[in-house]
């Protein structure tokens, strides 16, 4: 009564064909042993089908070895067996202390820097007139500024003194934080990269594309109101921010401000692609930002290190699991 | 000198003790590279590089079957073959009894001339329906059903579960069968 579970002949058959190879093999339990014998009782094609899987498998074992070629010994100068760095015990163990001692330093920056307060964002008019002053920013003139903007020139002098300084030094000397706010706020990054600039100059030089760049492009001291105001005001009053970033900015007539405008085909059909209403950005322009940027936070430099070093670690565990998974 | 002994003494540097191994073993080994990869100069490449990283790796032996490890080593190697063939172009698989080694092999003088023939258009059919296998499949069929490696040493070999292990050689069992009735000659089946 309390014997076999009973199952229905189909799953019977089923469990039965599952099983039939491990049941040559005997690696059935002795239940599932019994299971599969009584189904075979009852069942002329699973008979069938055992038969042949037995004679295939008798004549898979009647298949000769493959002689090797030739001999495959190790020659003499084979260097004496020696497990590799990532195979001694001492290498995981050295990445996972290393690993908790980068994630510890980070924990520390990290939360050393939020008890130091607000960082201290970098000068937004040094920024510009970095980026102003890379030579690179010549280099694309012919694109859509053949010269520089009146007011970058007006104001690139005066500027430095005050805008090297960090931002409270800047509001000390400024009578108001409103051209800062105004800087920051036009500051939106220029578009074209350099490989963009690069192809631009690259362009034929003939009127075709050099009449596109003027007609869409040509820069004009009639700014647009907001930055013309500005650059009008910093002109009288130096604010240096606010005119230099109005002056990063490529002024024109048409689109508003922080819009950019279309991309114009040239049509000398060079494919030459001219963004206005930004300035060109070399990378190196963004790496200095980023340094900048990390420089003016507080521990700054210890979080972004630890987290640099972290990543190294973690990605050298990763690795070394890897390799040895595969070791034998 | 017996096998521990032989490892042992390799462990430490004796070439001459681990090149008795490699003739104990290297007809298994090419063998099993031979049947996975379907060629026999990348089985060759595959036999030598295992038999080159056993030595190296000989202090991570840490005793059980040194069959079964340096049967991993040689998957392993083949592995290694299999994604270097993927990136050139290769020939077919299908013609692996016309290896003179191997048709040597199959030579048995005390057979008549028609016997003789039909085991090496048995052989021929069954290395063409091995070749045809996925290569998790073949691998299992071959250490299982040709080198006659048991079940655990096979999960040792692989590092399959034993489930896995079972289902990959009831398919491979299942598609030679079906290779085999659908010859012109059925084999018995």
């Amino acid at each position: 009564m309390w014997g076999l579970p009973r199952h229905s002949e189909k799953a019977e058959h089923r469990f039965c064909r599952g099983n039939l190879s491990a049941f040559i093999d005997g690696q059935l339990t002795g239940r599932e042993s019994e299971r599969v014998r009584r189904h075979l009782d009852r069942c002329q094609a699973c008979q069938r089908e055992l038969e042949s899987l037995q004679r295939t498998v008798s004549l898979l074992r009647s298949l000769p070895r493959v002689p090797a070629p030739r001999s495959f010994a190790i020659p003499r100068s084979t260097p004496a067996p020696a497990l590799p760095f990532w195979m001694r015990p001492w290498a995981y163990g050295a990445l996972r202390v290393a690993s908790a001692a980068a994630a510890l330093l980070l924990v520390v920056a990290l939360t050393g820097g939020a008890l130091a307060g607000p960082g201290v964002d970098l000068a937004a008019g040094e920024r510009v007139l970095r980026i102003a002053a890379e030579p690179s920013m010549e280099a694309a003139a012919p694109l859509g500024t053949p010269a520089p903007s009146e007011g970058m020139v007006a104001l690139g002098a005066p500027a430095p003194a005050a805008a090297a300084a960090p931002n409270g030094a800047a509001s000390e000397a400024e009578p108001s934080a409103e051209p800062m706010a105004g800087a920051l706020e036009v500051m939106p990054p220029p578009t074209l990269t350099a490989e963009e600039a690069a192809r631009a100059t690259a362009a034929p030089e003939g009127r075709g594309g050099g009449a596109a760049a003027t007609d869409t492009t040509v820069p004009t001291v009639q700014a647009p109101p907001v930055a013309s105001a500005r650059a009008g005001e910093t002109v009288e009053a130096p604010a240096p921010e606010a005119a230099v970033a109005a002056a990063a900015r490529p002024a024109t007539d048409e689109p508003p401000l922080g819009e950019p405008k279309s991309l114009v085909e040239s049509p000398g059909g060079a494919g030459r692609e001219v963004a206005d209403g930004y300035a060109l950005r070399p990378w190196t322009a963004g790496v200095a930002e980023l340094r900048q940027r990390i420089g003016g936070y507080p521990w700054g430099w210890w979080a972004a290190g630890s987290a640099m070093l972290l990543a190294l670690l973690l990605t050298m565990t990763l690795w070394l699991r890897a390799k040895r998974a595969r070791w034998p | 000198m017996d096998e521990q002994t032989l490892v042992a003494t390799a462990r430490a540097g004796n070439h001459e003790a681990f090149n008795v191994l490699v003739r104990n073993y290297e007809g298994m080994a090419y063998s099993v590279a031979y049947r996975v990869l379907g060629q026999p100069e990348a089985a060759a490449d595959a036999t030598q590089d295992a038999f080159l990283a056993a030595y190296r790796a000989l202090p991570a032996f840490r005793g059980g079957s040194f069959r079964a490890w340096l049967l991993r080593i040689v998957t392993n190697a083949c592995y290694d073959q299999l994604r270097v063939a993927k990136r050139r172009p290769q020939t077919a698989l299908d013609n692996v009894s016309e290896d003179p080694d191997y048709a040597l092999a199959l030579a048995d003088r005390g057979e008549t001339p028609e016997e003789s023939l039909l085991r090496h258009e048995l052989a021929q059919i069954l290395e063409v329906g091995i070749a045809k296998l996925p290569v998790g499949q073949r691998l299992v069929l071959v250490l299982s059903d040709v080198e006659g490696l048991s079940y655990d040493e096979i999960v040792a070999v692989t590092g399959l579960s034993l489930g896995t292990v079972k289902s990959r050689l009831s398919r491979a069992r299942g598609k030679m069968r079906d290779h085999l009735t659908g010859e012109r000659e059925p084999w018995g089946l």
